[in-house]
C-alpha cells in the first residue's frame, strides 16, 4: 500500500497551479465609487492565496478599477441603485496562467455597442494641452487580453484575461 | 478623506499627499485640496506621492488638471512614485511631461530640475 504524498507546505502552493484549484471569486455590489474601492480590496484579498507578484497584482487592481469605475460613471451614470457582478477565475493559459475576469451590469450599453479605444499622450502635443481624461480604456487595453463585450437582454457582459507574469519584482520570470 | 501637507523652501513647495489612493472616489477631493494648497505656491510645486500606492486614470486626470491649473506661472513636478503609480504614468507616456524626482528630499536638493525626456 502506497502512502499518500505529503501535502506541500502552504508557501509552496503558490507556484503550482495544479495544486490549488481556486474556487471562483464572485463579488456582487452596488454601483458606487466607494463600493468599487471596497470591492477592489476584497478582490485583491481573495487573490492573496495566489501570491501574485506586486506587478501582476497592481495591473489586476488597475484594470478592475478602470472597468468598474466606468460602469459606475457611464453604465449607471452615478445611480447607486445599480448592481455590479464580478467573477474572477484562475487557470492555466497557454504555457502560463491567467485570471479570467467577467463583469456584468444592467446599465446602459456602450455607445454604438463598441468598446472604446482610449488614448495615451500624444507625444507631439504640448503638455499643457494634454487631456485630463480618456486614459482608462487605454490602460485596460494595455494590460488586459482578449477583451470581449456582449449585450444580452439588458445585461452588459465584459470578459477579459489578465496574464500572470509571475516574475518576482526586479527579477526576470 | 484626502489631505495634503505642504512645506515651502525658497522657490519650491513640497505637497505630500497623505492618502494611499488617488482613485475615482478621491479624485475630486484631491483636485479641490490641491487647488487650495497651491493658491499661493512658489514657482515649483513638487507633488510627493510616497504614500500613494494606487492611482487610476481618474487620479491621473486630477494630477494633469492640477498641472494645468497652476501653469504657466508654476510648474508641477512629481516625487517618490511607487511602482504601481509609476506604471500608470509610464503606460500613458505622461511620465514624459513631468520632472520626476526619486524623493521629496531629492527634489529639495535639486537646484535645477533634471528633465527626464525619453522617446515614447
Amino acid at each position: 500500500m502506497r502512502a499518500d504524498p505529503p501535502l506541500p507546505a502552504a508557501g509552496r502552493l503558490a507556484g503550482d497551479w495544479h495544486a490549488m484549484v481556486q474556487p471562483e471569486l464572485r463579488l456582487v455590489f452596488s454601483a458606487s465609487l466607494l463600493s468599487v474601492r471596497a470591492a477592489l480590496g476584497r478582490s485583491l484579498a481573495g487573490l492573496e492565496p495566489l501570491c501574485l507578484s506586486h506587478d501582476d497584482a497592481s495591473s489586476v487592481e488597475l484594470v478592475l478599477a478602470e472597468v468598474l469605475t466606468n460602469i459606475v460613471k457611464h453604465a449607471y451614470r452615478g445611480d447607486p441603485g445599480g448592481v455590479i457582478d464580478l467573477r474572477i477565475r484562475h487557470g492555466p493559459d497557454g504555457t502560463g496562467e491567467a485570471l479570467l475576469c467577467e463583469v456584468r451590469d444592467y446599465g446602459r450599453t456602450f455607445p454604438r455597442s463598441c468598446l472604446p479605444g482610449g488614448q495615451k499622450r500624444d507625444p507631439d502635443a504640448e503638455p499643457i494641452l494634454c487631456p485630463e481624461g480618456g486614459y482608462g480604456w487605454f490602460l485596460i487595453r494595455s494590460l488586459a487580453n482578449d477583451l470581449s463585450y456582449v449585450r444580452t437582454g439588458g445585461c452588459n457582459c465584459l470578459r477579459f484575461r489578465m496574464m500572470l507574469l509571475r516574475c518576482r519584482d526586479g527579477l526576470p520570470a | 478623506m484626502m489631505d495634503v501637507t505642504t512645506r515651502t523652501q525658497g522657490t519650491m513647495m513640497i505637497a505630500s499627499v497623505n492618502a494611499a489612493r488617488i482613485d475615482a472616489a478621491a479624485a475630486v477631493q484631491f483636485r479641490d485640496v490641491m487647488q487650495a494648497a497651491t493658491a499661493d505656491a512658489p514657482s515649483r510645486v513638487v507633488l510627493d506621492l510616497a504614500q500613494v500606492t494606487f492611482l487610476d486614470s481618474s487620479g491621473l486626470g486630477a494630477v494633469i488638471g492640477t498641472m494645468k491649473r497652476i501653469a504657466p506661472d508654476r510648474r508641477l513636478e512629481l516625487a517618490a512614485l511607487n511602482p504601481a503609480v509609476a506604471k500608470v504614468f509610464r503606460l500613458t507616456c505622461l511620465d514624459t511631461i513631468f520632472v520626476i524626482h526619486e524623493s521629496a528630499d531629492a527634489a529639495l536638493a535639486s537646484e535645477v530640475p533634471d528633465g527626464r525626456a525619453h522617446a515614447c
